[in-house]
């Protein structure tokens, strides 16, 4: 049991159940919201609520019934379809303003975002509109901003938040300026009715009447101009990218990338993930580019560059390949966390003086007799390529003063990383040095070595020569970039250069205050008084025992 | 696009004769252009604002009386130039479809 209520529909009486008539109900405000802007919103619902009730009279009829139900009201709004529908049956199209005189304006301008024509959030279509500019320079700008310097993207998000969205037509015709008025909303239909005529003249020729109607042939240079700056745009970002992905791939040997051969970035990823990192890299840095290029051709010539799908794909792609590359990397850096140092000492035989030398291992040097030359160079470069790399590599040391009744030795410190203290340790261990004593001669090798499966984890080498007080070093010049905090320089000027050559060896002997050169600086001059001389001798030990030695 | 050709129709529907609403809906749906009639009527009224169509008043047997739409000279001078457009428009497409199915055959 329900029960009814009666209502007119223009002129014509129906019984309706209750429910069914808050449906009904409900429904007509909705479409009278909806036509409620127009003047001839009278009109349509007025069409619209007789067609209602024609549709309810013929259900009764063929029924043979009379009360109107739930049944009945909702097959008429569906036949009629929802005010949601209305709006996709009638798109509020996006017309082009250079086809239209300039309409009459109110003189006052809203900052709104334009829904008919944006990119993303109509920001810029908005600002175009605010300033009377067409939208495409304002994005253009913005995209410059972003590339060069990066401002671009934060000051539209903040546009984007602080402008409101354009909703309702007054809102639209506010943001154009024009002023809301029953004339201009008269006129706001015909636009879109002329719309109809003018969608099949084309929007080119549009355009063209609007620039001749602006007379303006600055404006139509500045066009052209500015697609031709465009389009070297683009081209120079097309050969930024080209140059970048055959830098990667040349300079990381993507092709057939041998494992032996790994150089820096390369040597720190483990053999097999080599390629996968390298090609989600790859994808990582080539997709923006892409992006950016497919942006301004869009801006620029108003034509999407890419599918909304490729767009996507696009877009699945770079973010799965930046998930790969960040765990990858974060499971690097991991690797790096731990720190561990093995120090191991040797003693050595003692002698008077030590002749410091250095086994280049970055030189291949070969035996007389060896016969397969070319092999024996290859198998050799090709060790060198595998561990030694000039500055990651080196070995350096110090050299310490120890008491003079103490016996020489070298300390070695083994360095390297790893995820635990004990694989960062295990690491060290695994550091291959070589250093030989030949009775008063140290051969220090000029790198260490790391076995070939070894991962690059920040190894390094630091030896330390502990030199009794007293004891005299020759040091080879070649072992320079060993010894970091020696004044090599300082000691061979002291040689006075008298040949033209830098000497080849230095002479340097360890005294109570640290390490001096064997060498005194040559006279300043030669006809200063004795007693001159006297005073600088006196000032320093060094330089008398480095007197009565020769 | 699909809202110029939607008037178009219309306008051609109601050129042939007088005409009421719930037949042009008929129409429409038969050639399939029309989803929901909700649509209709703010066309209807702003083609007859545009002074293309004007509208009577008539009894019905059954119901209210009935709006039935006439065109107007004004709209049939539309209509002719719409005509040529779509022609245009007809032989612009055909021509460039012509090209793309030889391109299509050639490959």
């Amino acid at each position: 049991m329900n029960r009814t209520i009666i209502i007119n529909i223009n002129g014509i009486v129906f019984h309706i159940e209750e429910d069914a008539y808050e449906v009904l109900r409900s429904y007509m405000i909705d479409v009278k919201k909806h036509f409620g802007h127009t003047i001839d919103s009278h009109e349509i619902v007025g069409d619209i609520e007789n067609r209602i009730a024609e549709m309810f009279n013929e259900r009764i009829v063929q029924g043979k019934k009379e009360v109107i139900t739930m049944e009945d009201v909702n097959d008429v709004i569906a036949q009629m379809g929802r005010v949601s529908d209305f709006e996709t049956g009638e798109p509020q199209e996006a017309y082009d303003e250079a086809s239209y005189d300039i309409p009459p304006t109110s003189g006052q301008r809203k900052l709104m975002r334009d829904p008919d024509d944006k990119v993303f959030g109509g920001v810029c279509s908005g600002l175009g509109h605010y300033f009377g500019i067409e939208s495409r320079w304002i994005r253009l700008i913005l995209v410059l901003l972003f590339v060069f310097g990066g401002t671009g993207l934060l000051l539209y998000i903040i546009l984007w938040i602080v402008m409101p969205i354009a909703r309702t037509r007054a809102d639209r015709m506010a943001m154009r300026g024009e002023a809301p008025n029953l004339q201009n909303f008269k006129r706001s239909f015909q636009e879109e009715m002329e719309g109809l005529r003018t969608n099949f003249t084309g929007a080119e020729e549009g355009l063209r009447r609007g620039l001749d109607s602006a007379g303006n042939f600055f404006v139509k240079a500045f066009v052209v101009l500015a697609k031709v700056i465009g389009v070297l745009f683009i081209v120079g970002l097309c050969g930024g990218l080209v140059v970048l992905v055959i830098s990667i791939v040349a300079s990381f040997g993507f092709f057939g990338a041998d494992a032996d051969m790994a150089m820096f970035p390369l040597n720190v990823i483990e053999p097999d993930s080599r390629n996968p990192v390298l090609i989600s890299a790859l994808v990582v840095a080539v997709i923006p580019f892409v992006a950016l290029v497919a942006l301004i051709i869009r801006i620029l010539f108003n034509r999407p560059a890419m599918g909304q799908y490729t767009g996507f794909i696009l877009l699945a792609a770079w973010l799965v390949a930046a998930g790969f590359t960040t765990v990858y990397a974060t499971r690097t850096i991991n690797d790096f966390r731990e720190e561990s140092t093995v120090v191991e000492e040797q003693p050595l035989e003692k002698q008077p003086v030590y002749y410091l030398s250095r086994n280049d291992l970055t030189v291949i040097r070969l035996q007389n007799d060896s016969l397969d030359r070319a092999s024996r160079i290859r198998h050799r470069a090709t060790i060198r390529n595998r561990n030694i790399l000039e500055w990651q590599s080196r070995m350096r040391m110090r050299i310490v003063k120890v008491d003079s009744l103490q016996s020489p030795s070298v300390t070695y410190e083994y360095m390297a990383r790893g995820a635990t203290y004990e694989l960062a340790a295990e690491r060290a261990g695994k550091i291959d040095y070589h250093f030989q004593q030949q009775g008063d001669s140290l051969i220090f090798d000029s790198h260490f070595n790391i076995a070939a499966q070894e991962l690059m984890r920040d190894q390094q080498l630091y030896l330390k020569l502990n030199i009794p007080v007293g004891t005299k070093l020759i040091i080879d010049r070649e072992l320079r970039r060993q010894i970091s905090d020696l004044p090599l320089n300082q000691c061979e000027a002291n040689y006075g250069y008298t040949d033209g050559n830098i000497p080849d060896k230095t002479e340097w002997i360890m005294t109570e205050s640290g390490l001096k050169c064997g060498i005194a600086p040559p006279a300043p001059a030669v006809e200063e008084s004795p007693g001159a001389v006297d005073t600088v001798r006196a000032d320093s030990v060094i330089v008398d025992t480095a007197a009565t030695n020769p | 696009m699909r809202k110029g050709i939607l008037e178009y129709c219309i306008l051609s529907i109601i050129s042939r004769g007088e005409i009421y609403a719930s037949d042009i809906i008929g129409e429409l749906k038969k050639a399939r252009l029309l989803v929901v009639e909700g649509t209709l009527y703010p066309l209807l009224t702003r083609l007859k604002n545009n002074g293309l169509l004007s509208y009577a008043w008539k009894e019905s047997t059954s119901g209210p009386p009935r709006k039935y739409y006439q065109i107007t000279p004004a709209g049939l001078e539309v209509l002719g130039k719409l005509d040529t457009t779509w022609e245009e428009l007809v032989f612009a497409v055909q021509t460039s479809m012509e090209g793309r199915k030889t391109s299509d055959t050639g490959q």
